[in-house]
């Protein structure tokens, strides 16, 4: 059965399979129990990733076995972000754009200004990482700048 | 990635009293934790002890001292969980 | 163009992005799912006439009306809420608002921050904007209310933009020559009254007890002012809306009834949210969805039954989500539309100048954590606020096309997100359907209206409740008008104008 879950000390240790659960899918899903967890990633022979959970404050087992569950809920639920957002990518990119363009007119008339006419802005390019989750943006510390996924960002 | 001879150390922290006991070095495995992630880590721990990060065959190595006696319990864990939210930026 | 589907009582509900439904038996559904629906089959021409089969005809209409139904994207922020302060004469037993107390020094918005916040909202590239002015109870700071209005009319007088304003205010504390301004500068005006004066009084505390019978008198007040000045009473009233806590699970019926004698004609059932509130007032007033469900269940079955032996009346929530149902007519509900409204349809402005992607995000504030705000209006214009990345990720993270659960849940086409609740009640922006209440509850009102449309004669009575009558009339500035002798001998109303039908308000 796959994620494989074994109780340790005060935690739990998750090994998954990489190509059932892609790396970003495990991190995405570890992240969330920083708060409580201490977290250990480390890969496995095999292509095979583990995950240990290790409680903040004592555990009984079956807070530890709770622990195992929501975090295989969790990996499901970062699998299925994942596949829905790669899925509506350019969809994302289109409603988002027009909502950000709505609200600030310096861009719209950037973005519909002569100039652009000959580099029309494409919302497949995403220049203002509009595409990229906000996780992927912020996991971490907030004054990390958006990561461009393509093309210049456009200058204010 | 760095080389196994890479080794970066934070300045000593010098307003405060060592721990007695220094925590245990942290192993990180160098397939998952980027020398990028660890090197923004280390910065942003360095306010509560002298970190020495080393390359060591497949693993990072990472050794605490001049603790603050405050965080010393905590510090390898928390470092471990910062290290990954870098990674989640840089994903 | 995605068909999505939802089982509910033994049969399935199909919609598409432009909000056509249709109901199908189990075996025609599985049949359509695997492909073998043949074109003769009965239901063929029910798929074909609402809009479930892909055709390029089909699809060019359906993309037009989702352009119309998607109208909040061309808008920019319409909603400029502005807290006056944070003082209030009430200590209601839910209070989420960071409330302090009406004598503290400190906590109204100064002149100087009004004119900063004015501004900003005026640099907004929306056509028609309203300002809301919040608390606390606002009307503690009448001086700079007024201020508000009175510049802010100055400013746009002889454009093409249109300045609307509304007070959010529990009353009490208006006199009556601040009841008559407010009336003649057509400020809209609304208020609290969470039902019954009992359970009123027990959850909305003032000093004396008698908060219910203040409002109340307040409230007829307005209706007398705006009596003199002939307007249409079935268009000039106080709004009024109820926020469930536990006490109201129990008492829906009575509810309805207080607002039924109160003489509206709306009542917005609106669920308790987790913001600013510690978890000990939330163990003590709050609820799970299901028993919110309950309750709000029973008061529409209620507000039915109301309707058809002719009383007039409709629930807020209910009637903006038949509005999204029934209807191409977009209500620009920032809870109610994909991204949410947070930042590009509404900005939160505090009394000490912070700017908050929305008032939810600003109670997030208030609990010490400024993850939703973007800027001060003491340091940062409007296009540097708009162009925080937190705006952008706010907008991500409620794009429901895009959201797991949500992308292929039959209700996406009526329904919102509001990353803000994900924040607070599951750690994230972007929620876990499965596990959040929130989700639960929209499931659980969209279920009832679908199973209640389904019922011969509820889609015309529906219908009803989705047709607003223009108010704008009430809300534009007036002369003053002192009531002669004369006028008091007058009937008390003009007869009713018909209004414009189709045309709102922001």
């Amino acid at each position: 059965m796959d994620p494989k879950v074994v109780q340790k000390a005060n935690g739990v240790e998750v090994t998954l399979d990489e190509a059932v659960f892609p790396r970003p899918v495990g991190l995405a899903a570890a992240y969330r129990f920083i708060d409580r967890c201490y977290v250990l990633v480390e890969t496995r022979p095999g292509k095979r990733l583990s995950v240990r959970l290790e409680s903040k404050e004592p555990t009984a087992p079956a807070e530890r076995k709770a622990l195992a569950g929501e975090f295989r809920n969790e990996l499901l639920h970062q699998l299925v972000r994942r596949q829905v957002a790669e899925r509506t990518d350019g969809l994302r990119a289109a409603i988002v754009g027009r909502a950000l363009l709505s609200a600030d007119d310096a861009l719209a008339a950037e973005a519909s200004a002569p100039a652009a006419a000959s580099d029309p802005l494409d919302f497949q390019d995403d220049p203002l990482g509009i595409a990229v989750p906000w996780e992927e943006k912020y996991g971490g510390k907030r004054e990390n700048k958006p990561k461009k996924r393509s093309g210049q960002p456009k200058k204010r | 990635m760095g080389s196994a001879r890479t080794s970066r150390r934070s300045a000593p922290a010098s307003r405060r009293s060592a721990s007695r006991a220094a925590p245990p070095a942290l192993r990180l495995d160098a397939d998952v934790y980027t020398e990028e992630a660890l090197e923004r880590t280390r910065r942003a721990f360095a306010h509560l002890a002298a970190i020495d990060l080393r390359r060591e065959g497949k693993r990072w190595a990472v050794r605490f001292s001049s603790v603050d006696p405050a965080a010393a319990g905590r510090l390898p864990g928390e470092f471990a969980n910062y290290a990954l939210s870098c990674l989640m930026v840089e994903s | 163009m995605p068909v999505r589907w939802r089982e509910v009582g033994g049969r399935v509900l199909l919609t598409n992005d432009a909000g056509d439904y249709l109901w199908l038996d189990r075996a025609p559904f599985e049949a359509l799912a695997a492909g073998t629906l043949k074109p003769g089959h009965p239901v063929w021409a029910e798929l074909a006439r609402s809009n479930m089969l892909h055709d390029p005809e089909t699809e060019a209409r359906v993309v037009e009306r989702i352009r119309r139904r998607s109208g909040h994207l061309q808008v920019g922020p319409t909603l400029h809420i502005v807290v006056l302060t944070l003082r209030c004469n009430h200590a209601c037993t839910y209070c989420h608002a960071s409330r302090q107390p009406e004598k503290r020094a400190g906590f109204d918005m100064s002149l100087d921050t009004a004119a900063r916040v004015l501004d900003v909202i005026l640099a907004s590239p929306a056509p028609d904007l309203t300002i809301e002015f919040q608390g606390g109870e606002p009307a503690l700071n009448f001086p700079v209310l007024r201020w508000f209005v009175e510049e802010g009319r100055r400013r746009v007088a002889g454009g093409s933009r249109r300045l609307w304003f509304s007070l959010v205010s529990n009353l009490s504390t208006l006199t009556p020559a601040q009841i008559e301004w407010l009336v003649d500068q057509g400020v809209a005006v609304c208020t609290s009254i969470d039902g019954p004066a009992e359970l009123h009084d027990r959850h909305r505390r003032i000093a004396g007890g008698d908060s219910h019978r203040r409002t109340r008198a307040a409230m007829a007040r307005f209706d007398a002012a705006y009596r003199r000045r002939r307007l249409d009473p079935s268009l000039a009233y106080v709004n009024a809306l109820v926020t469930v806590s536990r006490g109201s699970l129990a008492q829906p019926e009575a509810i309805v009834d207080e607002y039924v004698r109160m003489g509206q004609k709306v009542i917005h059932l609106r669920p308790l949210n987790p913001f600013g509130m510690g978890r000990k007032i939330w163990a003590r007033e709050g609820y799970t969805a299901e028993e919110f469900l309950r309750f709000w269940t029973r008061a529409l079955d209620h507000i039915i039954e109301l309707n058809r032996q002719g009383v007039e009346m409709a629930e807020k929530m209910a009637s903006l989500l038949l509005t999204r149902i029934l209807t191409d007519d977009n209500p620009n509900y920032a809870d109610l539309r994909s991204p949410c409204g947070a930042a590009i349809g509404q900005l939160a402005y505090n009394h000490d100048g912070r700017v908050y992607t929305c008032d939810e995000g600003r109670m997030v504030g208030a609990m010490g954590d400024d993850l939703f705000c973007i800027g001060d209006v003491h340091r940062h214009g409007y296009a540097e606020l708009i162009a925080h990345p937190t705006v952008g990720s706010l907008c991500v993270s409620s794009c429901l096309e895009c959201l797991p659960g949500c992308a292929d849940c039959a209700y996406a086409p009526y329904c919102g997100v509001c990353p803000v609740y994900n924040y607070i009640e599951q750690g994230d922006l972007v929620a876990r359907p499965a596990t959040n209440d929130r989700c639960k509850m929209m499931l659980g009102m969209l279920d009832y209206l679908f199973q209640r449309l389904a019922e011969p004669g509820l889609p015309d009575l529906f219908r009803r409740w989705t047709e607003v009558r223009d108010r704008s009339s009430v809300f534009e500035p007036r002369r003053p008008r002192r009531p002669s002798p004369r006028a008091k001998a007058r009937p008390a109303a003009a007869p009713p104008r018909r209004a414009k039908k189709g045309a709102r308000r922001a």
